[in-house]
């Protein structure tokens, strides 16, 4: 399908409000992540929010990896 | 999996008898401990005098973007400036950017927290600096552009409601004026050249504007230097070492 329109793309297709909640914000071990919850209970890290490059070096919290609380 | 457990059985024993030096021993075991994930020894360095901000993705503003979007969003940005600022072993401040742009007025609030901290920055444009990437570019001390990365300058536009009055278009001259005054009182391209690159025609598909290349954003004097993340360290460490020097001055006057 092509839409031949000028209005932007979330315009016509508005994102389902539930995709908001998917993702927060959390500290985790003094690490501000990014997370995105998953089916069974735990979390998914998305991004690191840090900006100590150091942060970016732990192998538990780079992105892909899961935590749980 | 017997043997992930017989590893972590003997590193056990080992923890117990600390007495017996066996560490030469045991570092191949060890090895293959940290490889199977059995361990996990957090390995922290002291504390970085450098941090690092990465802008990516859409610069985001007053409206969340829906969660496939990447986005920097300025309440994330602000709050580690202000850290950055506050803690006396942060020495130095460097910002990677690969941003299309995005909010105006979420951009230049992250340029005016840049450009006012108080400990030397060094921005590196990787990929693209596009539109309000090109006011947080400059607002660092000191600027690199990689010699493939691009900022496009072009003219501030509205999406959504807009009322079609021509205090509309004032409105966004004036918004316009707020970007063109930052990038000029920040970098070393005159304002007749930002405005010519700015409102050319024909270089852009859809819009008015150019594409800057890494070179040629060094020729137009809107980016100091061509380099990578080897020049922008070693720049970094040449400031903070400067603003330590100038530091040590400064007291002994007091004095």
């Amino acid at each position: 399908m092509i839409l031949y329109t000028m209005m932007p793309h979330d315009l016509i297709f508005p994102t389902d409000e539930n995709d908001y909640g998917k993702q927060l914000t959390v500290t985790y071990d003094g690490i501000p992540l990014m997370v995105e919850k998953t089916e069974n209970a735990e979390y998914r890290v998305i991004r690191v929010l840090s900006s100590d490059p150091n942060h970016f070096l732990h192998q538990k919290y780079a992105p892909g990896s899961k935590i749980s609380f | 999996m017997d043997q992930e457990n017989r590893f972590a059985n003997a590193e056990n024993d080992e923890e117990q008898q600390p007495q017996q030096p066996k560490e030469e021993k045991t570092s191949p075991l060890l090895e293959k401990i940290q490889q199977l994930g059995q361990t996990n020894v957090p390995q922290l360095s002291q504390d970085s005098n450098i941090h690092c901000l990465t802008i990516v993705g859409q610069i985001e503003g007053h409206l969340q973007l829906p969660p496939q979007n990447k986005t920097t969003k300025y309440e994330h940005i602000i709050p580690q400036i202000v850290a950055i600022e506050q803690n006396p072993k942060i020495e130095g401040l460097l910002i990677i950017l690969n941003t299309v742009g995005g909010d105006v007025e979420a951009g230049l609030a992250i340029s005016e927290m840049l450009s006012s901290l108080s400990k030397p920055t060094v921005s590196l444009v990787l990929g693209g600096g596009h539109s309000i990437g090109v006011p947080i570019a400059v607002s660092c001390d000191y600027s690199f552009i990689a010699e493939t990365a691009t900022m496009t300058i072009h003219p501030i536009r509205l999406t959504g409601l807009v009322i079609g009055v021509p205090q509309t278009f004032e409105y966004l001259d004036k918004m316009q004026e707020r970007v063109v005054s930052f990038v000029t009182r920040h970098s070393k391209i005159p304002e007749e050249k930002f405005k010519e690159l700015m409102f050319e025609k024909g270089n852009l598909t859809r819009d008015i504007g150019t594409n800057v290349i890494g070179t040629d954003a060094v020729k137009y004097g809107l980016i100091d230097e061509v380099g990578g993340i080897g020049q922008a360290i070693r720049k970094l460490n040449e400031l903070i070492d400067l603003n330590k020097k100038s530091d040590e001055q400064s007291e002994g006057l007091v004095q």
